[in-house]
Parts: structure tokens; sequence; C-alpha cells
């Protein structure tokens, strides 16, 4: 005889149940964090807290957010995709190179094809991760090599600037509307695209549930390896869209763009609270940290920081600003708990 | 009688080079429960595996309705009408309870192709309350009860299109209440036509429902027959082969001075004012329900969770133990509840787990003697008589009661003096349960102080010299004289003498 005490009937949810749950989650305590950050900033350089340095901060976040998005639905199911800066890095010198050797070709025709790109060296990551279940985190480490080392046979010493590319390639990136970047619009519309997608697609929280429980997934009858292929093809393919965009921002691409973007992003999405383990986070969660990393960065240049000192600076606060958060975390569930 | 709903024959199954199962036939008539019986190992699960889509046999047949299918897969499995409640619940941890819901069925959607949030939490709201289950459809699974998981494991299963209900020993995580609300559904379904396919080891309820029952043993299918040609003691000798005299052999000890004294242990919310002594070679029996605080003050005697208040003395000496170290120091070892998770690193071999406790005494300048190693984990293997291929084996390849050797084996290496069992035998099978119980009985003689945990109340006072009672976190009646008395027993533990005693 198995004995238990009889579960306690769950009460309805009330306010409180609803407000806990709402200020427990990760977006609400990170959120506050970039608060203070900003308070921060702007009490210390009286340039910080002005449009100029917002409009900053939101266009060197946005190729992040782009990129951050096809790594979110990669982390989501419980994989990793170190490959992103070698695929930013191969389709940004692909595109500019293909443009300046063929200025006639209008300009969405090259940005298509940095997608398609981006898509078959994503395609390739998946397929070997899905197929034959190699732990993503070897599988995409060979690919940084292979993409970059694709990337340096390309380009060799040669570099694409401003002079050699089409006419107008550098609007792609540097349109504006209201005075708002036409970078920060793409990483927007990406983003919302992305959120309804998880939020609101039986396809978006199957990409949660396998990165949840990939056993459950298995006896559930989800089709694991499908949507473990898809979250590669699409970070492969927002790798592509933002290679076009890094060269067009930039005006000059060699084989060392986007060397080391990789942990950039990783460190956008795991400061916005999008779990390693899968399974877990959010779209907004991955701005909120692209935005604290970007204002940090921002933030340091504006109070003129030794360029020796800026890194270990840096990564001193986003290691402040992660600690603080869980702190925050675990005050507010501990009153939610004794509540 | 009418022709099966679903018929399995010769099914066959491997992994790798262990056989799961080599010749199973089983047969599901519609508006009958069928109990599959067995040990661990016999091959129930695979079974289950195969009916629910997840594995594929490697020979055999099943035909619903006369004509042969191939349940390819989960979704094969349901559009076949066949839902299955694991005996794990497969549930998706970081996501609602209705979105687990949803996810055991066609999702409502909207025009737009959008998921219908608000017919997917209706859905989820109907369903649980046709089992009268009441859980917040809103809240994460990972915040749920083991039980309140199970409970979601069987609302997942159940749909209109339900021909077969398979539960997979469904009730070990559920409170009595919960079960006989379970058999009142299976009640339910059953008269509606539903054919049931429950696999259990608790004999009592098997018999208490099941009109048909089939024993499996080691992958093959031994017997199968109506209910009424079974008694639980012919059904248990089919299922081990052999007649258990007795399984839970109580042993003659000379029980010694007092070993260990504990006097006022507390811990706020938890335990409180916590006095038991117990002595050398005697097994002191905690019984309560599961939340009584028992294992909190099994991890607080053994510094996990150091109690806040409280003395505790071993060999007449007060001690001061705030970390398991300490405790280890003292002679204490504890055999957590948790096997899978705290008692054993199961991705490791054998003879890991075993020295895992001892690496100290057999290091030198920091490496461990291979030699050492190796004879400490042939010497505990044979002595618990693990039944393995070697210590080089993987812990997580052996049945759960021969894993629970090992963990045993483990502290065994430290020569304690205070051994804490927190329900040694939990999800082990009938046969191991009598060699776990023989090494604790033998560990007694060699006088060893022993407290021991279980929530299988009748082991507890079959193997008990003494048996203490805890309601809600505080201590209950103390029953010295066996043969101990069940129903006295448990309506102490269950608070109900509380008050007059």
């Amino acid at each position: 005889m198995m004995l238990r005490e009889l579960t306690k009937s769950p009460e309805a949810p009330t306010w409180s149940t609803t407000a806990r749950r709402l200020i427990a989650r990760r977006e609400v305590s990170l959120l506050a964090v970039l608060v203070a950050l900003v308070v921060v900033f702007s009490v210390l350089s009286p340039r910080f807290a002005s449009l100029a340095t917002a409009g900053q901060i939101l266009n060197s976040m946005s190729i992040v957010v782009i990129v951050g998005v096809g790594l979110t639905l990669v982390l989501m199911t419980r994989n990793i995709d170190v490959s992103v800066g070698s695929m930013v890095g191969l389709t940004a010198y692909f595109a500019a190179d293909l443009g300046a050797k063929n200025p006639d070709m209008p300009l969405p025709a090259v940005v298509l094809a940095s997608c398609v790109l981006g898509l078959l060296l994503g395609a390739f990551n998946g397929l070997i991760v899905a197929t034959l279940g190699v732990p993503s985190i070897m599988v995409t480490l060979g690919t940084l090599y292979i993409y970059r080392g694709i990337d340096s046979i390309l380009a060799g010493s040669n570099q694409v600037t401003a002079n050699t590319m089409p006419e107008g390639y550098d609007t792609i990136a540097s349109w504006s509307l209201l005075g708002i970047p036409g970078l920060v619009f793409y990483a927007f519309a990406i983003a919302i695209v992305a959120h309804c997608f998880i939020r609101h697609t039986f396809a978006g929280r199957s990409v949660l549930a396998i990165g949840s429980s990939p056993e459950a997934a298995v006896k559930m009858g989800l089709p694991a390896r499908r949507w473990v292929f898809f979250a590669f093809a699409l970070s492969g393919l927002l790798c592509g869209l933002a290679g076009v965009l890094w060269g067009a921002r930039y005006g000059t691409v060699d084989s060392s763009v986007a060397t080391g973007f990789e942990i950039t992003v990783l460190a956008a999405v795991v400061v916005g609270g999008i779990s390693v383990n899968g399974g877990n986070g959010s779209i907004a969660g991955l701005l909120i940290g692209a935005a604290i990393l970007s204002v940090i960065s921002t933030g340091l240049a504006l109070l003129n920081v030794s360029p020796f000192w800026l890194q270990a600076i840096q990564g001193a606060v986003i290691v402040a600003a992660i600690v603080s958060d869980s702190i925050i975390r675990t005050r507010t569930e501990a009153r939610g708990a004794s509540a | 009688m009418a022709a099966p709903l679903i018929a399995c024959s010769g099914l066959a199954k491997r992994y790798g080079g262990i056989v799961a199962i080599k010749n199973a036939d089983i047969d599901l008539f519609p508006g009958e429960v069928h109990a599959l019986l067995g040990e661990n190992g016999a091959g129930k699960s695979t079974l289950v595996n195969i009916l629910s889509g997840v594995v594929q046999p490697d020979a055999g047949t099943v035909t619903v309705n006369g004509s042969q299918v191939v349940i390819a897969n989960p979704r094969v499995a349901r559009g076949l009408g066949i839902s299955t409640v694991h005996q794990h619940p497969v549930v998706f941890p970081d996501l609602t309870v209705a979105e687990n819901v949803m996810f055991a069925g066609e999702p409502p959607r909207t025009r737009a192709r959008t998921l219908d949030w608000q017919a997917i939490q209706q859905n989820a709201v109907e369903k649980m309350q046709r089992l009268g289950v009441e859980l917040d459809p809103q809240e994460i699974v990972q915040n749920l009860s083991s039980a309140d998981q199970q409970l979601l494991e069987i609302v997942k299963a159940l749909s209109d299109e339900t021909s077969l209900l398979i539960l997979d020993e469904p009730t070990a995580a559920l409170s009595k209440h919960e079960v006989a609300h379970l058999m009142g559904v299976i009640g339910r379904l059953k008269a509606r036509g539903v054919a049931i396919l429950f696999v259990g080891h608790r004999l009592d309820e098997v018999f208490e429902l099941a009109d048909r029952v089939t024993v499996n043993r080691d992958g093959r299918t031994i017997i199968s027959g109506p209910a009424s040609d079974f008694t639980p003691e012919s059904a248990v000798r089919h299922m081990v082969g052999r007649e258990l005299e007795s399984v839970f052999p109580k042993e003659d000890v000379e029980i010694g001075p007092v070993h260990l004294e504990v006097t006022g242990l507390s811990k706020r919310g938890q335990y409180d004012g916590v006095t038991f002594e117990v002595r050398k070679g005697e097994i002191l029996g905690l019984a309560g329900l599961v939340g009584a605080g028992r294992t909190e003050i099994c991890r607080g005697i053994f510094g996990l969770d150091p109690a806040d208040a409280g003395e505790i003395r071993i060999g007449g000496e007060p001690v001061r133990i705030t970390n398991p170290r300490t405790a280890m120091r003292h002679g204490v070892a504890y055999v957590p509840e948790d096997r899978t998770r705290e008692g054993a690193i199961l991705n490791q071999s054998i003879g890991f787990n075993l020295s895992l406790a001892v690496l100290r005494t057999i290091t030198s300048l920091g490496l461990v003697r291979r030699k050492d190693d190796d004879a400490l984990s042939r010497e505990y293997i044979s002595r618990l008589q693990v039944r393995t291929s070697g210590p080089t084996q993987l812990i997580s390849a052996l049945s759960g009661g021969n894993q629970q050797k090992v963990v045993i084996g483990k502290w065994l290496a430290t020569n304690p003096e205070i051994l804490i069992l927190d329900d040694p035998t939990k999800g082990v099978d009938v046969g191991a349960k009598a060699e776990v119980y023989k090494i604790v009985a033998s560990l007694a003689q060699q006088g060893i102080a022993i407290i021991l945990v279980s929530n299988e109340l009748e082991e507890l006072l079959a193997v008990s010299d003494r048996v203490i009672t805890f309601y809600r976190g505080t201590q209950g009646q103390e029953f010295r004289e066996r043969p101990f008395d069940p129903e006295t027993v448990l309506a102490s533990m269950t608070g109900q003498v509380h008050d007059a005693a």
C-alpha cells in the first residue's frame, strides 16, 4: 500500500498567483536590470540619455538580435549553434563579392542569394545533428572552422570595400524611417514573427516541447528531428540575411568578418534568460539581453573607458547584470512562496 | 466470448545484446481489465512501448479488430485508439498543464492556423473535470508534485476515441484517495467498452480490478487466464518462478547498547522536537505518510540539511553534524530516497559508484590505486550478490534492485555504525526486495544501528524491531512490541489518534 497525504486541491488562480507568475518571469527581472543600467549610465554620462544614443544602441543590437533569433530557436530544442559567426562571415563576403562582380544584379536577388547560402549552411548543420544524432556543439564547432575556411579560400586576402560594392548596397542597412534605422526594423520584424511563431503556433510549441523533454517528445510522437533540422536551417538563413546587412552597414568585407561574433550572440541569448538546457526562454528575453549588452558597450564607450580596460569591464558588468538578475528572481520567488 | 480487440502474438524485442521480450502474447478484450504482471525486467514496459508505438518489435504481430497493424509511432497508436499512461509521466516540464494536454491530441486552431489558446485551456479543464482532477491549467508542469504530474498523465491519455487504455503502473505516485478515484474512472471506461491493460505489481489493486491476468517472466508470457484462476500467492509464484516462503524474513538479532540518541531535533517548517534512540543491531522503522518529515529528519541526521535545534549523541558523546563529511566521520551512512538522482551516478560504472564514498582510503598521491579499487568493487559485488557482468558495467544497465544493492554497498564500504535507509525498496520488485532486506538483516546482525524509512507499511512493520510514527513533522507514537498491528500504526501515522495519545 502506498501512502501519501491527500493532495491539497489547488485553489483557483488568484490575482496574487498571477502576479507572482508574472514577476517570476525572467523577462521582468531582466528588464529591471536593463532599466538600472540605463539610469546608471545616464547619471555617469550626460550624453547617454539622448535620442542619438538610443538609436545607436538599437542599431548596434540589431544584427545580434537577427542572428540571436535563430540561435534562440536552436537553444530551445536543447541544441547549440556556434557556427553562426562563420556563417555570417561567409555569407557577408559571398554577398558583397557577388554584388561587386555583378553590378547589374538587382539587390533583392543578392539578398536572396545570401539567404539561400545561409540556409544551406544551416541545413548542413541541422542534417548532421538531426539524422546522425551527433552532439550539436561538436558539429557546429567543426563547421565553425569549415565555413570560416571556405570564407578564407573565397576571399583570400581580398577585401570588398564600399567603392567596389554595387550602387546602393549600403542603403540596405542605412535607410531610416522617422529617424529609426532600417536595421532596427529588420530586427524587430523578425523578432515579432519569431515571437508569434513560438507563442502561437503548434510548431513553435513543439520546438519548446522537444527541448523541454526529448524523451517525452519521442513518446508523444512529436517529429523531433524535423524541428531540430528546421531550427538549424532557420539559424543559417538568418545568418545569411545578417551577412548582407553586415556588409551594407560596415562597408568593408574581408575573410575575417564576424570572427568571434558567435560569442556576442551567445552572450545576448544567455543573458536574455534562454536556457542552454532547452525548452525555455522567449524572444522578449533575447531582446532585453541584446539591449543589456548594447547598453553596456555603448555606455562604456561614451564614458571613454580606456580600450585596454574595456573588455574586462564589459565582462564584469555582464556578470554583475546576471548576478543581480538572479538575486531579484530568487527574492521574488521566495516572497511568492511564503505569501 | 467476443473476439479480442487487440491481439499480440509472438512479440520479440532486443535492445543491443539484451533481450527485453522473447515470446510475448496478450489478447485484450473490449470492456475488460487485463492485468499484466511481472517483476521488473519481465518485459512489461517493452510490451507497453510496442503497443503505444514507441518501439517496433523485431518479430511477432499485433492485430486490431482482426487486421494486422504496424504501430509505427505514438501518433499512429493514438489513431488506432490506443492511449497510454506511462509509468514515468511523459510531460514537458517547461510547458503549462493545458499545453501538455494539447500535445496529447490534435490542437484546436484558429482560422489563421494559430493556436486557439482559449479552446486549449477549455479542453484541458473539461478533460480534468471528467476525471475530477483539479489542476490550474496555466501552471508550469515542473511546479507540480509528482502525484499531480501522474494525474496529468492520466488526463492526457483519455479521449473519446480511446478503445484501449494502457496504464503502466499508474498508482505508484498516487494517494489512496486518488487511487480510489482512478479505480472509479477505470470502472466507467470498462462499462463503456474500453479495453484496459493494467500493468502493475501492487497485487491488492490488481486483484480488485482485473478480469483477466497475464504473467510475464524473463520476457516470456508464462500464463494467461481469467483473474478468478489466480490468487495473489499463485500470481507471485508465477512472477518469481519460485515459492517465496517469506518475502521479508525477520532474523533474530541480539540488540546492543544505545548508539544513536536524538533529542529535541527540530527544523523550522519541517519537523519539531524529534526524540528517539537507536541501539546497535536494532532496526528502527520510521512510519508516516509522504511529507511527514521522515526524509527531512534523515537528511538532518546525515548533515545534508542540518537541524536548527536539538542534540545528536553518538555512542553517548554529543556530536555536531553540519555536513555529510562530519556525519561520515561519526560513522553515519545514508542511502537516499531517490536512487537515480541522489544514490547512484548512473552514467558511471558499478566500480566507480562502489568506491565513491571511500576514495580517500584507496588513493595514493592523489591517484586511485586501481588494484584496491577493483578488489573493493569485487568484494561488495559478491557480498551483496549484485547481478552484473563485472565492476566495469554501467550501473544504469542494472535492474533497480541491483542498483540499490550497489548504493548500499557504497555506504557499507565506509564501515558505518549507523545506517539510514530511506525507502530502499522503492521501485524494486518483490524478489529483489527480499534480497535487500536480507542484506539489511545481516547488517543488523553485525551490530549496525539501522534507521529505516519506507512507504510500504507492510515491509516496514515486517522488518523493524521498533516503529515510531510521524505525522506532519511531529513525532507520534512508539510501537515496541512485535508483531505490530498495521491498523493502529496506520491510524497513528494519519494523525487520527494523535490528539488522544
